[in-house]
């Protein structure tokens, strides 16, 4: 067994770790004040190759492996967990589906613009009355000829509102009402008919667009199709199959990031004349994290390594979600309670981590969905 | 064809040094090795020299860089050098370490040596003029901007108030801090690639200089940090403040 990373996996963490700790970082808490979106450094991010990472070069993109790409998730959310979230929309995502089921034209079409940064994309499955049980959306995309109509709302898109691709999952089939009739489609943002709505207000994450998007009688060329009629539901599981090894390594950042600082106060601030953390009390909880964070970052490596061997890893990467996303909740709590009053107010940044972990435990398949896959392969189907 | 060598020191990372607390001695065991900083500075103006097309090729040269040196490497080819010399040999000083690198730079030849302006760990600023000298070449320091390569010439500005502007006759060396640009981090793409650019591997010996000539004629028999004296006086009353600032005004701080 080899237990370390390759030195090209390494390289790309080092390198990420200081471009998010010399450029994310400082603009972090700035952009969670003012809810806005970082477009400079989400720029920057395309710059380095990060939003294509596993694009092939043959494509515009590096071609790094997914290990890779799990360890870019985490260093970014180690400076912001928006900026995790944005890389993801793009790198895995947008991406992922027409990387896996794009056929050559739509591939070189999109994949250079979307590993570069030039273009960035959304991934619109989400309705407000189809969250977990995404199969029954009602978004419809009729036939008509050589073009789709389409026509319903998205919920919830990150990059919404600044994205220049959708990957749109609708019903092809009017007469089905479960995941059968579902397909997938590669909309340009600024087709007629294409409409965004607001940017949610939310708890966390605000340096994240989460928007809403209405489809009005909007045409889409026969070509927009991706897979084929009724492949949509496959694809959209398949892609967030992907993508919960992103938020687990996502998760996992976010809780180094309340463990460090965590440390660090707890070292300097004195009470009773001591360091807190001379005191047992403080220092369980900060062995606590740094166990938990070690098992949630093996478990999103196993995962992504399975992937990477292009063997089966639906279940490694939901038990790594799972894990991971529920210990970073717990830690950044914990976090906030070793800071003490300083970890409620904005002069620290625990309190952003948070209230960014919690959409961890409920995008890409809440707790509960990720609990009931798993049992899936525990009590069989 | 304005051929470019970059000399690249590997260095303990020094900002995660620490000192013992009895001896007083820097702990070097397990601490990281990087690319020294200021080489980067020196890489950087090199590339950049290249994407203006005054420069075709740029070779990065490390001498004894550690057991990581191979790895290490690949950090300036993927900012952009071409290729790689390794050069190993036995334990030498500043000016064995120079004469071996301007060794391996006569041979392959170059227009510009461009070099750190001093490391990180041993900050002694001598060997980029050192090889200068060996090699025969005007040796600029304090480079600030590199403002390009025309007819035959080196144009830069050095460091200083005003910033002097300078013309120096190929070839030439030149030393940089980290005033005079900022060094890139790579795309991925580029440290991807890095792996397949070519890395030669040189043994002094390769090179003709017999071991017994690079024997150290200087050495370092002691390192201590300097202790730090805290004077540890509390002041008290409702007037503390004052006698703070009156304190202060007599060490001089302001
Ligand atoms: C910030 C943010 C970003 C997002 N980004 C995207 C995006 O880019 N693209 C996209 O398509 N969507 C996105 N989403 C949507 C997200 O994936 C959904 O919110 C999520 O899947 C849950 O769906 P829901 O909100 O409808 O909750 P519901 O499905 O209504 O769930 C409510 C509760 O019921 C539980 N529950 C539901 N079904 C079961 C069951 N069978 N057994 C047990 N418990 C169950 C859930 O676990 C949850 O606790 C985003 C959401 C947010 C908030």
């Amino acid at each position: 067994m080899q237990f370390q990373l390759t030195e090209d996996q390494r390289a790309v963490r080092d390198m990420v770790r200081e471009f998010a700790a010399k450029e994310i970082a400082p603009v972090a808490a700035k952009h969670d004040r003012e809810h806005s979106f970082p477009m400079a450094t989400a720029k920057r991010m395309g710059e380095l190759g990060l939003l294509g990472i596993t694009v092939p070069e043959q494509y515009g993109g590096p071609g790094a492996d997914y290990v890779s790409f799990a360890l870019v998730a985490e260093e970014l959310a180690v400076a912001d967990a928006s900026h995790s979230v944005i890389f993801g929309a793009n790198a895995s995502l947008s991406v992922g589906p027409i990387l896996n089921f794009g056929n050559e034209a739509q591939k070189q079409r999109y994949l250079p613009g979307l590993s570069s940064g030039a273009i960035l994309g959304c991934y619109a499955l989400t309705e407000s009355q189809s969250g977990s049980d995404a199969g029954s959306l009602t978004t419809t995309a009729r036939k008509e000829g050589e073009h789709y109509v389409v026509n319903g709302a998205k919920q919830f898109i990150t990059n919404g509102g600044v994205a220049d691709l959708c990957v749109l999952f609708a019903r092809t089939d009017s007469a089905s009402k479960d995941a059968k009739g579902v397909s997938a489609f590669l909309v340009d943002t600024k087709t007629k008919g294409f409409k965004v709505g607001r940017n949610e207000h939310k708890l966390g994450l605000n340096a994240s667009y989460t928007n809403q998007l209405f489809f009005e009688d909007m045409v889409l060329p026969k070509e927009a199709l991706l897979g084929r009629e009724g492949e949509g539901f496959k694809i959209a599981m398949a892609t967030l199959d992907t993508g919960r090894i992103m938020a687990a390594a996502g998760s996992t950042g976010i809780a180094r990031a309340a463990f460090e600082a965590s440390v660090a106060y707890a070292k300097e601030r004195k009470q009773f004349g001591r360091p807190i953390a001379t005191n047992q009390a403080i220092q369980w909880k900060l062995a606590d994290m740094d166990v938990t964070i070690e098992a949630a970052r093996n478990l999103y490596l196993k995962a992504a390594w399975l992937r990477d061997q292009k063997q089966p890893y639906t279940h490694a990467a939901s038990r790594a979600k799972l894990f991971a996303s529920e210990m970073a909740m717990k830690a950044t709590i914990e976090a906030v309670q070793i800071h003490g009053g300083n970890g409620y107010t904005k002069d620290y940044p625990v309190e952003r981590y948070m209230r960014d972990i919690k959409i961890f435990e409920i995008f890409e398949g809440t707790s509960e969905i990720q609990r009931l896959v798993i049992a899936r392969h525990v009590v069989g189907a | 064809m304005v051929k470019i060598a970059v000399l690249v020191k590997m260095a303990p990372d020094v900002t995660q040094l620490k000192i013992d607390p009895t001896t007083l001695a820097p702990r070097m065991e397990g601490l990281p090795w990087k690319v020294s900083d200021f080489d980067k500075n020196a890489i950087e103006a090199a590339v950049k020299l290249k994407e203006k097309g005054q420069a075709t090729k740029i070779t990065a040269y490390t001498f004894n860089g550690g057991p990581n040196a191979l790895n290490l490497i690949k950090e300036p080819l993927a900012m952009g050098c071409d290729e790689a010399v390794v050069l190993t040999g036995p334990d030498t000083d500043g000016s064995g370490i120079a004469r071996v690198l301007a060794e391996a730079i006569k041979k392959d030849g170059a227009d510009l040596v461009f070099a750190g302006e001093m490391s990180i760990d041993r900050i002694a600023g001598e060997v980029g003029p050192r090889v200068a000298a060996l090699l025969g070449m005007p040796s600029l320091v304090n480079t600030q901007e590199v403002l390009g390569v025309e007819g035959g010439k080196l144009k830069a500005t050095r460091d200083g108030e005003p910033a002097e502007t300078v013309e120096v006759a190929l070839p030439c060396a030149a030393t940089f801090n980290d005033e005079a640009n900022k060094p890139r981090l790579p795309a991925l793409m580029q440290i991807l690639g890095a792996g397949k650019k070519p890395i030669r591997q040189v043994k002094t010996s390769d090179l003709g200089i017999a071991d017994a000539t690079l024997a150290r004629k200087m050495a370092m028999t002691g390192n201590k940090a300097p202790k730090q004296e805290r004077k540890n006086i509390l002041f008290t009353g409702t007037d503390a403040a004052e006698q703070l600032a009156a304190a202060l005004k007599k060490e001089g701080v302001a």
